[in-house]
């Protein structure tokens, strides 16, 4: 106990900031739950901030955990990590639960586990585990492993069907393996492959639902007529385009916490989960959102930041993972919010409310700080192991 | 441990600043799109926020009511329910089956016998048919590039495929849909999806076969026609909106302008340093259009007023299924459903601005300040401030929307500023406890001076009258206030008429909606009648003295022409002469007067003199539309000859004679009033002072008495003398005469004047006055 503890106060002699981001974020997050929720009938007397906070109380012991345990240590188990997060998410087509026509969760005793969640840090640490040492990525076979070993659990993930965390893993695989060394130009052949081949997976792959989704974010750049504009904006379109409202009628500082309109009204469903974030920008308007964005920049680039400094391969690589992680869920959440992106279900860190999507971000930022505080300070020069090519 | 880096450091350090740079973008992205929903479109937004937050709910103001002297109600609001229909909704999910079902409901598809059959015997190409979502159709015809008329066409064409009157109009239906597709056959499945295409041939082929059944399609009982109004409501929304447009564009710029004003500057620099300024653009504009349109196709419009009850709970019941329907409740004025409904010329009716009077109502409103400023500079008088009163109230209440009902004629018209409310409403926030409320504020009741049972004898009387007569009115007054007790006319067509067959009415047969007491547009000569003010005139200025004597044989001769009298009175007074309606007698002093007075044409102006001062020629002050009839002095001394009998050119209203008889019998010329009071303000009662000479008066009104005891009207009121009266009969070229007669009850000390007049109607004595008698001697008369 005491040596965790002193651990714990060495760890952070550098990284308290990154914390300390993370809880503001996290305040914010608990503040607007409770601010979607106290208007709303439907979870009104759930106290839904206060249930979110013991998530976050547990959370944050994950956190700690993980930070305590020397990083290295689970190099050897990376791969049965991995493998556990896969069968997680394989275990959801046998025992999960249907919510919402989606099979994405395990009832446990007492809570449900989103194994899909977990299969994110559990891709980072395989994804770290399988690069670190790899001197072929930089050719097109070296590339075989790591795209194995994300497509897998992706399809997995896919066919819950879970298109938002699904999503996440390609710039993860696509991250890490740039910074493993693989050639830039293979990667941009495989960008450009992939967004040639966006129809096929449009047509193949997609439900029905995401693909109306899809339309759905297409047809608002197009002109159309009212009737045609007002039908969908009732019915497929409903999400987007009252999420837009609520985006946009919050002008330039808000109507303050509890007091927007739109939230009062209780127009956008699912607004203390996946859409906390158009509450958000209504009540604190763009001075909010630029705010929030802003702690969200700082986040990822301190974890950059370490990812920078670490020259072992399997922590850097793991920061690295968490940090695309993290940016990648903030884009997509805030993008399908403003209607950048088509609709999606995907959590905002720190900030929605949820049990196994708060406990894998802080499980991820507690690795973040693992590496950062049991990485081998840089003894020797920037020459000193450098192989020139 | 660390030797074996397959990337160099620097290139790692590259690459990790490249990722960086990456999630910066991304960023950056992010928070631009932000700013610009928010700062750039935050206003479009944030209407779009409200009108979706809010929903207005009109509530409905009650109408006063018009109540009789005594408060009884004669014209007042019921609760009903109107049939309502958002048209976004209807767009989107009525099926034709249940427009044709609801319009069932209102009995407006009374599909006859035969055709029921053939539905019955097709129904499952009916119920293909009736599956087809309305808006299937529509966006078919999206598909032929329609314009937004044309699509109301074949919308109502549809309606019309499944209504009443179904077979020319299927005709035209289909004709319209071929033509527009192009003029082949096959362009109809592109109209309609194929199953319904076919059934729909198939149902157009046997209705062609059951042509030949003939007239046995119901008539329509006009007006009131639902499919017309949902026709009407699609058709006008484009127009709606552009009027809407302007109005708004100018509230919206006047806005954007409040809030750049209120912003901070170095806010509104940078915005527009950023952004562009916030002028208003083509864009801005093209966005309110939308915007409006789309309001305009959520609100609830009213399709039908007090529907049946049977739609009402079909409506409510269904609710769910019929998408868009609802059912609201409101009022109706039930004078205007009522078939017994008294007075209905003098309490008019209400209608519906329709959205081609819609103009012309706007027209009305310019009027009514004319009106308004006309009233204000000329000198004031209590009725004339009372009704200047109105007339700003009615300028205050004149929101109207093309939908709401609007009183036409008589009562209803004239005081539509006090009995009409101002509608409330309920603003519901969704989200918020609270709830904007704008309570309505009900009209006032108008308390008339009708007596309503009165009335209803008089009417009765009038329409029991054994004679010919082509139309007539009575009129009773109250002698010292100028308060009508009654006015009826003929014919009388009840509220629900009136209100159905207005127009057409109006169009063909204008004749039987004027009320003949007051507003007939050839007010009649009042024949005889004419005689007693002439007399009181003579009396008075010694023309005549009240014990002379006029011999009467039948008649005059004058430059050659022969003028007659009804009979041969021999030596007849002044009194006798008006008992037993003497025209000898009058014409000899006619004569007398013009020659003491020098000229006929002096003759003829002292005459008029004496007829004006009586009222006659001028408005009676009942301040309901009326005819003011004309009276000029004759200028030769045959003019005169006609002029002292009543007849040549001079015109009275049966009001006017009602108002002059009142003047005689006291002395004293009252206002004629209609209204005592409107809610708590009372329409005072004007009376002058005529100073005629009590003597003069009492001779007059002693022959008055003899035409009842002995003379003219001595048959009609045989065993009952406490009256006094005069008949007339007003020659007519080539027509019976128009009967007269115009008295007061009682006999000594009157109260009340009476005046029956029948157009064409035969005597006086033989047909007037026994209408007057009937009345005196029903229950009514207290």
């Amino acid at each position: 106990m005491r040596r965790l503890v002193t651990n714990l106060v060495l760890a952070l002699r550098g990284e308290w900031h990154v914390v300390l981001l993370a809880l503001a974020i996290q305040v914010v997050g608990l503040a607007f739950i409770w601010s979607a929720c106290v208007h709303d009938p439907a979870w009104q007397d759930a106290d839904l901030h206060w249930s979110q906070l013991k998530r976050v109380a547990v959370a944050m012991g994950a956190m700690l955990i993980t930070m305590s345990i020397r990083y290295e240590r689970l190099g050897p188990y990376a791969y049965a990590l991995y493998l556990l997060a896969f069968l997680g998410v394989l275990a959801t087509y046998v025992i999960g639960v249907d919510v919402n026509h989606s099979r994405r969760w395990i009832r446990l005793p007492g809570f449900q586990l989103q194994p899909s969640e977990f299969m994110k840090i559990g891709l980072v640490i395989g994804l770290a585990r399988y690069l670190q040492y790899r001197r072929d990525v930089g050719s097109w076979r070296g590339l075989i492993g790591p795209f194995l070993l994300t497509t897998i659990p992706m399809v997995a993930v896919l066919k819950a069907p879970d298109l938002g965390t699904s999503l996440l893993f390609i710039p993860i695989l696509l991250a890490m393996v740039y910074a493993a060394g693989a050639r830039a130009q293979h990667l941009r052949l495989l960008l450009v492959l992939g967004l040639v081949s966006l129809p096929a997976l449009y047509f193949g792959f997609l439900h029905g639902y995401q693909r109306s989704r899809v339309d759905v974010w297409l047809q608002q750049w197009v002109p159309t007529t009212v009737a045609e504009r007002r039908d969908r904006e009732l019915a497929e379109g409903y999400q987007m385009t009252h999420a837009k409202i609520m985006v946009g009628s919050g002008g330039l500082s808000g109507e303050g916490l509890g007091q927007g309109p739109v939230n009062r009204g209780n127009l956008l469903p699912e607004k203390h989960t996946d859409f906390i974030f158009p509450v958000i920008a209504e009540e604190w308007g763009l001075l909010g959102s630029t705010g929030l964005i802003v702690l969200y920049g700082s986040l990822i680039g301190s974890c950059l930041g370490i990812a920078y400094r670490v020259r072992e391969p399997f922590g850097r690589l793991i920061v690295l993972g968490v940090a695309t992680l993290f940016t990648s869920q903030v884009f997509i959440n805030l993008g399908m919010s403003v209607g950048l992106l088509p609709i999606t279900g995907l959590t905002l860190p720190f900030v929605s409310y949820g049990g196994s999507a708060t406990i894998v971000a802080y499980i991820g930022l507690g690795l973040v700080l693992s590496v950062a505080t049991h990485h081998q300070p840089v003894v020797a020069g920037e020459g000193f192991s450098e192989r020139r090519s | 441990m660390l030797l074996f880096y397959y990337i160099s450091p620097r290139a790692y350090h590259r690459r990790i600043r490249r990722v960086g740079l990456i999630c910066l973008v991304l960023l950056t992205a992010l928070w631009a799109r932000i700013a610009w929903l928010q700062v750039v479109q935050g206003d479009q937004w944030k209407a779009r926020a409200q009108s979706r937050l809010e929903r207005e709910e009109t509530l409905p103001f009650v109408r006063g009511t018009i109540r009789d002297r005594l408060g009884r109600p004669i014209a007042e609001d019921v609760r009903s329910y109107d049939l309502m229909v958002v048209p976004a909704d209807f767009y989107r999910e009525t099926t034709i089956g249940q427009l044709w079902r609801v319009l069932q409901l209102l009995g407006r598809s009374s599909v006859r016998d035969g055709f029921r059959e053939f539905l019955a015997s097709r129904e499952q190409a009916m119920r293909t048919f009736f599956s087809i979502p309305v808006r299937d159709i529509l966006d078919a015809s999206d598909r032929l590039g329609l314009d937004a008329t044309d699509r109301a066409k074949v919308y109502y064409y549809i309606n019309r495929l499944i209504d009443r009157e179904l077979l020319p109009e299927r005709k035209r239906a289909l004709r319209f849909l071929r033509e527009t597709a192009a003029g082949s056959d096959a362009a109809l499945h592109t109209v309609l999806p194929g199953a319904a295409a076919r059934a729909w041939r198939s149902i157009q082929e046997e209705a062609a076969a059951l042509e030949g059944l003939g007239d046995c399609i119901p008539k329509g009982d006009g007006g009131w026609d639902a499919t017309e109004r949902l026709d009407r409501l699609f058709r006008t929304i484009p127009e709606r909106v552009e009027d809407r447009v302007d109005s708004w564009q100018q509230r919206r710029v006047a806005e954007r302008d409040a809030r750049r004003s209120e912003e901070a500057a170095w806010w509104t620099s940078i915005r527009e340093w950023m952004f562009g300024s916030a002028a208003w653009n083509e864009e801005d504009e093209q966005r309110l259009r939308r915007q409006v349109e789309e309001d305009l196709l959520e609100r609830a419009y009213r399709i039908e007023r007090s529907v049946p009850y049977e739609a009402v709970t079909h409506v409510s019941l269904n609710q769910k299924a019929l998408g868009g329907w609802s059912v609201r409740p409101d009022t109706v004025r039930r004078s205007a459903r009522d078939a017994e409904a008294v007075a209905p010329h003098l309490i008019g009716h209400l209608r519906e601005i329709r959205s081609e009077s819609y103009a012309s109502w706007q027209d009305r409103v310019v009027l009514w300040r004319e009106d308004l400023k006309r009233a204000r500079s000329a000198p004031s008088s209590p009725l004339s401030e009372f009704w200047a009163q109105n007339l700003e109230q009615l300028i205050a209440r004149s929101r109207y929307s093309p939908s709401s009902l609007q009183g036409w004629g008589g009562i209803e018209e004239r005081l539509e500023g006090r009995l009409r409310g101002i509608d409330g409403a309920i603003i519901v926030a969704r989200g918020e406890d609270r709830s904007e409320l704008r309570t309505p504020q009900d009209g006032e009741d108008v308390w008339l001076t009708i007596d309503l049972e009165l009335q209803r004898a008089c009417e009765a009387a009038l329409d029991e009258a054994p004679t010919a007569a082509a139309g007539g009115a009575v009129v009773v007054l109250d002698i010292e206030t100028g308060a009508t007790l009654a006015m009826a006319t003929r014919p009388r067509r009840s509220g629900l008429e009136m209100l159905r067959h207005y127009v057409e009415l109006d169009r063909q047969e204008p004749y039987e909606l004027v009320d003949k007491s007051r507003d007939y547009y050839h007010p009649p000569a009042p024949g005889s009648i004419m005689k007693p003010f002439l007399a009181l005139g003579a009396l008075e200025d010694g023309f005549l003295q009240p014990t002379e004597r006029i011999r009467c044989e039948h008649s005059i001769i004058h430059h050659g022409r022969r003028y007659k009298c009804e009979g041969e009175h021999g030596d007849v007074d002044v009194r006798e002469a008006l008992g037993k309606s003497c025209n000898v007698f009058f014409y000899e002093l006619g004569r007398r007067l013009a020659e003491q007075l020098g000229s006929p044409e002096a003759a003829g102006e002292r005459l008029e003199q004496w007829c004006r001062r009586f009222g006659f020629g001028e408005p009676t002050g009942v301040s309901i539309r009326e005819k003011q009839g004309h009276i000029s002095a004759p200028a030769t001394v045959a003019g005169i000859i006609q002029f002292v009998i009543g007849q040549g050119d001079v015109a009275v209203t049966p009001l006017q004679a009602a108002r002059a008889m009142a003047g005689l019998a006291s002395g004293r010329l009252p206002s004629v009033r209609v209204v005592e009071r409107v809610g708590e303000h009372p329409v005072p009662p004007v009376v002058s002072d005529l100073a005629l000479s009590d003597w003069a008066r009492g001779i007059v009104a002693q022959g008055l008495t003899g035409t009842i005891e002995s003379g003219t009207a001595h048959e009609a009121f045989r065993g009952r003398s406490d009256a006094a009266g005069k008949t007339g009969s007003a020659q007519v070229q080539g027509k019976t005469s128009h009967a007269w007669f115009a008295g007061w009850v009682p006999r000594d000390r009157p109260r009340f004047a009476i005046v029956v007049y029948l157009k064409n109607g035969g005597g006086g004595g033989a047909d007037a006055a026994p209408v007057a008698r009937r009345i005196l001697d029903s229950e009514a008369w207290e």
